[in-house]
């Protein structure tokens, strides 16, 4: 295989204690790569750092120790190489649809103005928002923000797409579909992307790999191989080695991290 | 003679527990021509009262005056010339103040809110000026610039800039977390924070910033005119009250209670303009 478009060495993170002069170390040398093309779900107890491990991707979190590389370059800051999907979807309420997605676009400054408005509006129609591009965020449901906030990562083609449990707020059949389309968009845009999430299914129906971690602080204990090839349909979920996958990270979580609330 | 019988439930009719009938809340919203309807019948009252009370000589005319005093003395000052230009003048204050107020209140807000040292520099002497009453400084403010157009100005912007300044300050300090990730996670600029975030975030608190400002700097145009050179509608209400021609006092104040009311309801629509997003 050719050269991974992630490679996370022995990262390491802390952050000031609240409590003790002794920063607490929320990260403690977790490595892993993501190969191009790929979707690599991790999966962890709440409070592991998974978010953490993301923003430090991104280049939004400095790390104390190990090293980030993305798409050949160390990360040492926000970048253009990859793109947040938010957990909450972080609308700016006071722009549309249209607005929203072309914000991201934007701000990266690669493209020239008439081409920033072309690709949003192509954006909105992968994500299943034609029509809505005049509306505000107020005016849409849950899912179809979570929509716009995949329009406006997708819309500026980074290579790589960081996505923090960006369906955890949404009720399970909106979930689904959700899900559904973001197989669709992968395969739509072939961009490679880290996938988190604390649903052990949702890791499964997914991830290309799947990382476990564990609890604070948080190191990856343990990686699968999707048994299942690129195609991914809910036919999957019937299939005997999904079903396998699911009660060996449910025996690596512990019982107890399953139906974390949201 | 019903044919059809509906049964009813014991809570309906209350009857056979021996438990009276109960009401539940209902707070449903009164019609809005129901609210006006109320609302001027009481005024036109109230005002119809006054007359009465005046005419049959329950008070003292020369005292209470009566809302035909307050007409006539619209009529004789508008005849006379006087009403007029007192009015302009006293516009021509609260335009000029006001509108200084709102420049400088929304740059130096905006510093504030933005630019963290200058907040350090110039927070101490907001938050002392702005506690404090500043109405205390009006012999300073005569002693200083003079009784006429400038040391009233000084007046009004005294007291209408510092609800501006500090309302727009942390409505651009309050910048939403989640968008500044956002946004610096797409590489966006200090520049691109400031214009595309912090400022349209700002808006509802610049808007409740203007309307302090605004209420305020009326209020310091009747201070200023009271006890800076007399001009203007302040002036008149002053001069009058003293010569007991309450009046022309009243009408002086309904003239200023019209203007308040005018500017509200004008700086609510621009409000809502602004605010589209935010009401559902
Ligand atoms: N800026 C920060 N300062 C101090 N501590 C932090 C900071 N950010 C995160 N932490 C701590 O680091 C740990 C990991 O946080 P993180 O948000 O990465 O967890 P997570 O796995 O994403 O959890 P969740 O599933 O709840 O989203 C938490 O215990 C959190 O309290
Ligand atoms: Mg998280």
């Amino acid at each position: 295989m050719a050269d991974p478009i992630v490679r996370v060495d022995d990262l390491v993170v802390s952050f000031p204690s609240r409590t003790s002069k002794r920063p607490v170390e929320v990260i403690s040398g977790a490595g892993f790569t993501v190969e191009r093309g790929s979707c690599v779900v991790i999966i962890g107890p709440s409070g592991c750092g998974k978010s953490t491990i993301l923003s430090c991707v991104a280049g939004l979190t400095p790390f104390a120790g190990g090293s980030i590389t993305v798409d050949g370059d160390l990360v040492d800051g926000p970048d253009d190489h990859s793109a947040v999907v938010f957990q909450h979807a972080s609308l700016l309420p006071w722009r549309t649809v249209l607005g929203n997605v072309e914000f991201g676009l934007e701000s990266r400054r690669q493209v020239p103005k008439k081409e920033i408005r072309r690709r949003a509006l192509e954006a909105i129609e992968a994500v299943g928002l034609a029509g809505y591009e005049d509306h505000h965020p107020h005016q849409i449901s849950g899912g179809m923000q979570q929509r716009v906030n995949l329009a406006r990562a997708f819309a500026v083609r980074a290579p790589l797409t960081l996505m923090d449990e960006p369906f955890g707020a949404l009720d399970a059949l909106t979930k689904e579909l959700m899900q559904d389309e973001l197989v669709r968009l992968m395969h739509m845009v072939s961009s490679s992307t880290v996938f988190i999430t604390h649903d052990i299914r949702e890791a499964i129906y997914l991830g290309d790999k799947i990382l476990v971690m564990s609890a604070r602080p948080g190191t990856i204990i343990a990686e699968f191989d999707s048994p299942f090839g690129a195609d991914r349909t809910r036919a999957m979920t019937e299939d005997r080695r999904f079903d396998e996958l699911e009660s060996s990270l449910r025996d690596l979580l512990g019982h107890t991290t399953e139906e974390v609330p949201a | 003679m019903s044919v059809v019988t509906i049964e009813q439930s014991p809570a309906a009719t209350g009857a056979g527990r021996g438990r009276r009938p109960r009401k539940t809340a209902s707070r449903t919203a009164l019609p809005a021509r129901s609210r006006i309807l109320l609302g001027g019948a009481g005024l036109v009252g109230v005002i119809a009262l006054w007359e009465i009370a005046s005419r049959l000589g329950w008070v003292d005319p020369l005292i209470a005056s009566s809302p035909s005093g307050v007409v006539r003395s619209a009529v004789d000052l508008l005849s006379n010339g006087t009403l007029l230009p007192a009015m302009g003048s006293t516009l021509r204050l609260f335009l000029v103040g006001f509108g200084i107020s709102l420049a400088a209140g929304l740059i130096i807000g905006t510093l504030c809110g933005w630019y963290q040292r200058i907040d350090a520099v110039l927070d101490p002497w907001i938050s002392i000026l702005y506690a404090s009453p500043r109405i205390a400084f009006l012999p300073l403010i005569a002693v200083w610039f003079g009784p006429g157009f400038l040391g009233q100005l000084v007046v009004v912007i005294l007291i209408a800039v510092f609800p501006i300044i500090i309302n727009v300050a942390s409505g651009v300090r309050a910048i939403d977390r989640d968008h500044l990730r956002m946004a610096q996670s797409f590489g966006a600029t200090n520049r691109d924070v400031l214009l595309k975030i912090a400022l349209p975030g700002a808006i509802p608190a610049v808007a409740s910033g203007i309307k302090q400002g605004m209420m305020q700097g009326l209020l310091g145009v009747v201070v200023a005119e009271y006890f800076l050179g007399n001009t203007g509608i302040g002036g008149l209400i002053f001069q009058a009250g003293l010569m007991l021609r309450t009046g022309e006092a009243l009408l002086g104040a309904v003239i200023f209670a019209a203007a308040a009311l005018i500017l509200s309801s004008a700086l609510r629509k621009v409000e809502s303009k602004l605010d589209r997003w935010r009401t559902a």
